[in-house]
């Protein structure tokens, strides 16, 4: 006796979109430095259940990760009951149901083909088995924890203070108090303490705008015709144990497909399991009330159907995608003298095992006290996009911090304890003597110095009897003792000459 | 004056007073600037003269720090009821308490403590650190020192950058105008508490080069001719008790330090109203004169206070 669904009001839904939804979003605040050093609600939990961020390491990388366990879990349940992750679970898919109704639709008479989604998760595995792991570009939640973290997060916190700052500032009786009162109060909940800004906010912005764009030409049109995640669950469904009567939609009524947000039939009619999200909307619409989802006995296949040109077309161009890497001199010279903005997180693995993991979700540079972790365009080549790398004139390494680390969902920064985070090499700095007040104008700073974290300074002083500055006294050159730096950054960040900094930190830091 | 030229609507200065009114209140007020100014002077001058320190001894911090504000009167002298008071400790630095990075919780929980026995009405801690201040209030101890004592009155809080006000230091040689904090500004008595630890600009670190926790913008620019730009900011800013936490010495390797072998255990708290003169005092256990450290001299040749230890009364030293 197969089990039914029951027939659930479209409420339900959404209250369970809206629920994960806001445990997404809790999760995502919570991934910030709140006084411990220890990290207890990181987002990357949404990860673990990611069978394509699971699959595309564990292919690049080449090693099991227990992290992704539950992923399995996510995998076996589609195999069950088919792609219910994204019609009630994936926090992307809300969004954009969420966005539908303020858009106005603009179908077009073309669409793509919805096995487009297979070419392009096609080309994602073969480029993961043959070289980096570019999953986290398009897996929808790596999007969206990117989107939150590099522009929607820091715009909502520049709203907030933009509202209510001045209001403090002005000193307004009452006003002020209460803006004063409310500001701490959301300072320790919903805003950052240390609000990070981001390179790349605009690109990511259009991503992000372009995808709930799209709902104008179908609804879920990211989901049926893009997403890769979507791709590997529909893989899966397509030969779940979920089985619906009638088969095809009805001679002469066409609700079904109406109703339905992803289009889940095929030309003639026959219903795809792998492209139903599950939303029930025909079980709803039917006149005659026929619908009938059910978990039938055994597993039967339906769809898609694929190009085998367009199959070994996308195998073929994933191939190709290492060795088009690989034709760009940024390569070379990540293999040999390095690149000096090239610093990778402290933890991090060596750049090649670091790309295998990455999944660019950017919960480090969410979690980063400093907001010196930034996304990267194309320092480390354009294949190290969205990658973390660490602008010290932005936000310097914290010396005892390891939550970038504690956050990574795949380990590419590998959890260090506080003593192997101490003397973690990132990078070495050296002095621009052309800039540096001392050298350049005779004039004492030793800011660089006082901030240098480590027990040993890695920054002394070189007095030279007779060397004095302007004001008579004598004269302070700082040096690095390159044996005592580890690259944080923090003398970069505090240097007090405008413009570039008068010390600067590479990523060189092979050891003299 | 009324010559009816005035169609504004509005009065016109000149309306409300006439040149020569004008005239006479200007010339008086200004000479009254002036008497004020020259009573102010020997003042100053009394204070120097009659500098006194007050020193508390022992292991047990919070009984030195009593014995030190004791020493000078206790602490009613200088918080009377219902007033708002900062506590100003140093705790800059991603440091436990051990290393000497920062002012020792003890001290600073007691003087939290002994303000809300006075009475005030409510007291704040803070400072603008130089690492993440999350990380240095907690790991400081202070934050939670604080919190412990349970009493509404007194808040440990971060620095809130709406809070910053442009203020003219009318006394400055070298530092026209910076931002401070309005907490500190506004606050009916602000003390200062430092911690005595070696510094890599300033050679020390006392209670004048503590006052920087109080002050916003580009900080790393005060440090081009700091010496003269810290005596500027203690001629504009003064704290109506300074007590020095010296219970612990960070020798060398400062401000951040790091390295325990650097550190001396001196078990000394310092108190006084006098700058110079506590930072001269300071400076003697780092086996240094206060003529060593250059923005002590400046701050005693602007005549902020007696340099000169011999000149000192020094209680419990």
């Amino acid at each position: 006796m197969a089990q039914r669904f029951q027939n659930p009001t479209p409420s339900l839904r959404w209250t369970i979109q809206l629920l994960i939804l806001a445990i997404f979003l809790v999760l995502f605040i919570t991934t910030t430095y709140r006084g411990g050093d220890q990290i207890n609600y990181p987002i990357n939990v949404f990860f673990s259940i990611d069978p394509l961020a699971a699959l595309s390491t564990l292919a690049a990388s080449r090693e099991i990760n227990a992290f992704f366990w539950p992923s399995l879990l996510l995998a076996a349940l589609t195999l069950l009951i088919g792609r219910f992750f994204c019609g009630w679970v994936c926090p992307l898919g809300t969004i954009l149901d969420l966005a539908r109704p303020c858009i106005p639709a603009h179908p077009t008479r073309r669409v793509p083909s919805k096995n487009l989604k297979y070419y392009l998760l096609a080309i994602i595995l073969t480029v993961s088995l043959f070289s980096v792991n570019p999953a986290g570009i398009f897996d929808p939640l790596s999007i969206v924890v990117r989107s939150l973290t590099v522009v929607g997060y820091p715009l909502f916190s520049i709203t907030v203070h933009g509202v209510l700052g001045p209001l403090v500032r002005w000193d307004v009786p009452i006003a002020s108090g209460s803006a004063d009162a409310l500001l701490s109060a959301m300072k320790t909940t919903v805003l950052p303490f240390h609000q990070g800004y981001f390179f790349l906010a605009g690109l990511s912005l259009a991503i992000f705008l372009g995808i709930i764009a799209l709902e104008a030409v179908r609804p879920r049109f990211w989901c049926r015709y893009l997403c890769p995640l979507g791709a590997l669950l529909s893989l899966i469904a397509g030969v779940s144990f979920l089985k619906r009567k009638p088969a095809a939609l009805c001679a002469r009524c066409d609700k079904c497909r109406q109703a339905c947000d992803t289009d889940a039939f095929s030309t003639d009619g026959v219903f795809q399991k792998g492209e139903c999200i599950l939303t029930l909307d025909c079980v709803r619409q039917c006149p005659k009330k026929k619908v009938v989802y059910s978990i039938g006995r055994k597993p039967k296949r339906t769809g898609p159907v694929m190009s085998r040109r367009w199959l070994v077309g996308s195998l073929f161009s994933g191939l190709l995608m290492g060795p088009l890497l690989s034709i760009a001199p940024v390569r070379k010279l990540k293999d040999t003298l390095g690149i000096d903005a090239l610093i990778r997180p402290p933890g991090a693995r060596d750049e090649a095992a670091f790309l295998s993991r990455c999944i660019r979700c950017s919960e480090c540079m969410m979690v980063c006290p400093t907001g010196g972790l930034q996304p990267d365009l194309t320092t480390g080549g354009i294949e190290g996009i969205y990658c973390p790398i660490l602008v010290p004139r932005v936000g310097y390494c914290t010396y005892r911090c390891t939550l970038c680390g504690q956050v990574c969902p795949t380990q590419a920064i590998k959890t260090l304890t506080i003593p192997e985070k101490l003397v973690t090499v990132i990078g070495k700095a050296y002095i621009n003597m052309d800039r540096c007040l001392p050298y350049a104008y005779g004039v004492n700073c030793a800011v660089c110095q006082e901030h240098c974290p480590t027990a040993d300074k890695a920054i002394a002083f070189k007095e030279v009897p007779g060397e004095v500055t302007t004001d008579g006294d004598q004269l302070k050159k700082p040096v690095v003792i390159y044996d005592l730096c580890i690259g944080c950054g923090i003398c970069e960040f505090k240097c007090p000459v405008g413009g570039t900094s008068a010390i600067v930190v590479t990523s060189m830091k092979t050891q003299l | 004056m009324r010559d009816g030229k005035n169609r504004s609507g509005y009065p016109l200065f000149s309306d409300l007073l006439d040149r020569r009114s004008f005239l006479t209140r200007a010339l008086c007020a200004s000479s009254l600037t002036l008497l004020a100014g020259a009573v102010a002077l020997p003042e100053n001058l009394f204070a120097a003269a009659t500098s006194t320190l007050s020193v508390g001894k022992g292991t047990n911090y919070k009984n030195a720090v009593i014995d030190a504000i004791g020493g000078i009167g206790g602490i009613g002298k200088f918080i009377s009821g219902g007033e708002r008071v900062v506590v100003k400790p140093n705790i800059g630095w991603d440091s436990p308490p051990q290393y000497g990075g920062n002012t020792h919780p003890v001290v600073v929980k007691t003087i939290v403590e002994m303000c809300l026995d006075a009475g005030a009405g409510r007291v704040l801690v803070f400072d603008n650190p130089c690492d993440d201040a999350r990380r240095t209030y907690a790991t400081s101890g202070i934050k939670a020192a604080v919190e412990g004592l349970k009493n509404p009155k007194a808040k440990v809080e971060y620095i809130d950058d709406n809070k910053w006000l442009t203020r003219r230091l009318p006394r400055a040689k070298k530092l026209a105008e910076w931002t401070f904090y309005r907490e500190a500004l506004e606050a009916d008595k602000l003390i200062n508490v430092p911690v005595a630890k070696n510094h890599g600009s300033t050679t020390l670190t006392l209670s004048m080069k503590n006052l920087m926790g109080i002050i916003g913008s580009n900080r790393g620019q005060i440090h081009w001719g700091i010496d003269q730009k810290l005596a500027d900011i203690s001629s504009f800013i003064k704290p109506a008790l300074i007590v020095l936490d010296a219970t612990r010495v960070m020798l060398d390797g400062g401000p951040s330090g790091g390295n325990l072998g650097n550190v001396r255990v001196t078990n000394r708290v310092i108190a006084g109203i006098d700058p110079v003169a506590v930072d001269s005092y300071g400076a003697t256990l780092f086996s240094m004169k206060g003529t060593d450290i250059g923005h002590i001299v400046r701050a005693s040749e602007m005549g902020l206070g007696q340099i000169d230890l011999s000149k000192v009364r020094i209680i419990g030293g």
